[in-house]
């Protein structure tokens, strides 16, 4: 897996992660996903999960320890576009009820700015 | 009467569960299936023998061999994961409920329930020192 990340306007930070969200491709992004969403300053995340193909029970605790991450400061952090099957596997696990899933880039920008 | 279909071997490390994917869609082509259940059979493999290499094996560091087995039956896919670890039935993981907000999210057991949730048929048994898994889903 690979992770960048974007800043687009009004410091509302775009995390764009892209592979398989597996046991291995957890462990390749596990540092640098937590250190974007640790860092203090950083009170509006967007992950985007287009270019993610496959969800596992290790990447809905990734998803789940980096959201608590930023709710904790009081930070806001959303998921952009799940492909089908990804956001299948959120809804089944319950993971909808627990993190916003946002179909556009614009609702994404509009909830973590709210 | 069954048609086994193929057989993989992997080690138990998590490198190996990467090889997984490619040989399920290879079943799948192979035998014209439906791709949109080749999701739900990764998904159950990857859940099945991440369990086991986290857990069967008590981190002895010892190589070990888990074996998958594709079946594409006239009624049926079935799925059978063997390995020679300490006992272990998956399915005696309760399911875990739903948390009702991010801070008391736990994810012990999650696995166990999307498999269960994506195959119409799980059972285990343990015979001959193995754990034998099965998941099935009906055509």
């Amino acid at each position: 897996m690979e992770i960048n990340e974007e800043q687009l306007n009004g410091n509302i930070f775009k995390l764009n992660l892209s592979g398989r969200m597996d046991i291995t491709g957890i462990g390749d992004i596990e540092k640098d996903f937590a250190a974007m969403t640790s860092a203090q300053d950083r009170q509006s995340i967007i992950v985007d999960m287009s270019d993610v193909p496959y969800m596992s029970s290790i990447g809905i605790r990734s998803l789940l320890m980096n959201g608590k991450t930023v709710n904790r400061r009081g930070g806001k952090y959303v998921l952009l576009t799940p492909q089908p099957v990804v956001k299948d596997v959120l809804v089944v696990s319950g993971i909808d009820q627990l993190l916003t899933i946002c179909d556009s880039l614009d609702d994404a920008i509009n909830k973590v700015t709210s | 009467m069954q048609n086994i279909s193929s057989q993989l071997s992997i080690k138990n490390e998590t490198e190996e569960i990467l090889v997984i994917a490619g040989w399920l869609e290879k079943n799948f082509d192979q035998h014209n299936l439906n791709v949109e259940n080749l999701h739900k059979f990764d998904l159950c493999a990857n859940e099945a023998v991440t369990n086991i290499i986290a857990y069967a094996y008590n981190n002895d560091g010892k190589e070990h061999e888990i074996k998958l087995t594709f079946i594409n039956n006239s009624s049926d896919i079935t799925l059978e994961i063997k390995d020679q670890g300490k006992p272990f039935n998956p399915l005696k993981k309760t399911s875990s409920t739903r948390p009702e907000n991010v801070e008391n999210a736990r994810i012990g057991g999650l696995g166990i329930d999307l498999i269960r949730h994506y195959m119409d048929t799980c059972s285990y048994e343990r015979l001959n020192d193995t754990n034998i898994f099965t998941v099935s889903l009906n055509k």
